[in-house]
């Protein structure tokens, strides 16, 4: 049942990322839902699952939509490896961990998104402006997504009666 | 020695990974075909992912259409039902007028471009984020789609095919930062190049135009841009867009902004030039 809920999500997540957030011309203002969804599951099961959901949405996103094939799930990396850090640390009921930590992620991939970019012949026109006005808002955005995903899950795959077995 | 190694698992994981990730993003850069692996998983989920684009279109509609009715009986209940289904018709169809209107507008363009052979496919997906600007669309190799072919839309010039696939291939936008077009100004004839710029503050997608004449300064806003021809990828007198503002000091080489013929945040359909009047 747990495999299934977060299947949903990954579905979930995926479209909002590949298609939904496109379709809609959200363009500054906009969450990531994978980093926000991978950073929950990160504290609530640890990194080494995590990552092998995030490198596969990665993998998939980029052959789908994106320019280069495995840049996407270098961050989605970064943001197991940030969730699972917090892995059986704090309670999983805490919410303020995961939001924050996803709204670092977030911040830290634009970063590593900006230096590809730059290093492949792209230009920026003036990369305060950059920072103020996409990176802040999409890394909140992101963090406040990664809130919601955390308090459905831990509700849900991850509720009390079923959180013991998550343990080894 | 061994819970060493166990404590620095995730980390070799990790690092194993992040190698063969970044081999991957350099083979991709400079890959134009798709590999088997790629070829096949856009080739299963391009039909899905078609389909998730008519659903996201549909959900963006009805909620619009949801804010956009300020009539009071939709308070009633049994109202609000009938009006949903109703306005769920007049949308089918308003859908439907809409993109009779956008394809005959695409032929009209394309007309217009005198004779050669042209493929229409709908946008089935859109890069992620900001950095890079590219979409794919829904057909690829069977339809006889190469890589650097020109797309365009019923306003002018798209972009370039960068990858193909079976049945679906990716479009690179002109507007995305480092892609440069040869272009010329309509009025004076005057040849330069238009590049792609990152700019999060302009409510449009803008491009820079450089390389124009150090004598040539009649450059004026309103100016249309349109491809020049040369490098051979791109036919002459497609519509790249109009000069927004002239720039006086060209100490970064720029000089002029450059907004887009094409509305990139609404693209639907676009058309793919695989073949021009005289090609054997």
């Amino acid at each position: 049942m747990r495999k299934f809920i977060i299947a949903i999500f990954c579905i979930i997540a995926f479209f909002l990322e590949a298609v939904f957030f496109g379709s809609v011309g959200l363009r500054n203002f906009r969450p990531d839902a994978i980093i926000a969804l991978l950073v929950s599951l990160g504290v609530l099961m640890g990194w080494a699952p995590t990552m092998l959901i995030g490198v596969a949405l990665g993998l998939l996103l980029d052959i789908l939509c994106n320019k280069y094939i495995g840049l996407s799930s270098l961050g989605f990396i970064i943001a197991a490896h940030a969730g699972g850090f917090f892995f059986e640390k704090y309670y999983a009921d805490n919410l303020i961990i995961p939001s924050v930590t996803a709204a670092a992620v977030m911040f830290l991939k634009e970063h590593l998104m900006l230096f590809v970019m730059l290093l492949t012949g792209g230009r920026v026109s003036s990369y305060p402006m950059l920072l103020l006005v996409h990176m802040l808002p999409a890394s909140i955005l992101t963090g406040l997504l990664c809130m919601f995903f955390h308090l459905i899950l831990r509700r849900t795959a991850f509720a009390p009666g079923r959180r013991r077995s998550m343990k080894r | 020695m061994k819970k060493g190694f166990l404590k620095s698992k995730p980390v070799l994981v990790t690092l194993i990974a992040v190698v063969l990730l970044v081999v991957l993003i350099v083979i991709s850069s400079r890959s134009k075909s798709a590999n088997p692996g790629e070829n096949a998983a856009g080739s299963i989920f391009s039909p899905i992912q078609g389909f998730a684009v008519r659903v996201s279109n549909g959900i963006s509609n009805f909620f619009g259409n949801l804010f956009n009715t300020t009539d009071a009986d939709v308070e009633n209940a049994r109202l609000k039902a009938e009006l949903a289904q109703h306005n769920q018709t007049l949308l089918d169809l308003d859908e439907a007028h809409r993109e009779n209107e956008r394809l005959r507008e695409l032929l009209n363009y394309a007309g217009s471009l005198g004779d050669g052979e042209y493929v229409t496919a709908a946008v089935i997906g859109k890069s992620t984020g900001i950095w890079f600007d590219t979409f794919t669309i829904g057909a690829g190799r069977n339809r006889g789609i190469d890589v650097n072919m020109p797309v365009i839309c019923a306003n002018g010039l798209v972009g370039v095919v960068s990858e193909v696939g079976a049945n679906w291939c990716k479009v690179t936008s002109i507007i995305d930062p480092d892609m440069a077009v040869p272009v010329m100004i309509e009025r004076t004839r005057d040849g330069c190049m238009v590049r792609g710029v990152l700019d999060t503050v302009a409510a449009d997608k803008q491009m820079e135009l450089y390389y124009l004449p150090a004598d040539r300064t009649d450059l004026m806003p309103g100016d249309i841009v349109m491809t020049s021809g040369i490098g051979g990828i791109y036919p002459k007198g497609i519509r790249v867009g109009t000069v927004k503002e002239v720039m006086t000091s060209t100490g970064s080489g720029v000089n002029a902004i450059i907004t887009p013929a094409a509305d990139f945040l609404h693209i639907e359909e676009v058309m793919v030039i695989i073949g021009t009047a005289g090609e054997g």
